[in-house]
């Protein structure tokens, strides 16, 4: 059996970093908000995604304190005042920083090229490599 | 407990939880997906 080597998925943990901001790039105002049938608005599911990595990160035994805004991205049926929400960036950033400490805990097999995925951010350029 | 998912030789949590993240996410990221396609946006400008 191989050895369990976390790299095999930091490249695709790494991969989403950069896809979520293509995914969110070009949905302003009060589209990020807007609800379609059973999907929650696109800040809500970048909220939640960024809530989540911190949620992960607090398993793993990173010091990454609660944010006020977290709760605002739980999973529940009823959604807080999007008035209340962090704005896009605000979620961006945490995202990538989140992801790096994430990264850095997680390249320590030998053979890692540690902080090589977390490194990497969104640059709409580098989208036409995809 | 929680430390010693990330000792050598222990990382298969570490996998388990890392591999659901990333399941979690492409799960929301489809979300966004068909958001982008109600609004008439590309996904490759």
């Amino acid at each position: 059996m191989a050895e369990a080597c976390p790299e095999a998925l930091a490249s695709t943990f790494g991969f989403n970093n950069m896809a979520v901001g293509w995914l969110v790039d070009g949905i302003e105002g009060e589209d990020l908000t807007q609800s379609f049938g059973p999907a929650k608005p696109a800040l809500w599911q970048l909220g939640h995604v960024v809530g989540s990595r911190r949620f992960l990160g607090r398993g793993m035994g990173l010091d990454i304190p609660q944010a006020d805004w977290e709760t605002h991205f739980e999973p529940v049926d009823e959604m807080s005042d999007p008035a209340d929400w962090p704005g896009k960036d605000v979620l961006l950033e945490d995202l990538q920083t989140t992801g790096a400490q994430i990264a850095r805990r997680s390249a320590n097999c030998p053979t890692s090229r540690r902080g090589r995925w977390s490194t990497r951010s969104f640059s709409p350029a580098s989208r036409n490599r995809f | 407990m929680v430390d010693s998912l990330i000792q050598p030789g222990q990382q298969e949590p570490l996998l388990n939880q890392l591999s659901f993240m990333l399941f979690h996410e492409s799960y929301h990221m489809g979300q966004i997906g068909y958001i982008r396609a109600m609004l008439g946006l590309p996904y490759l400008a």
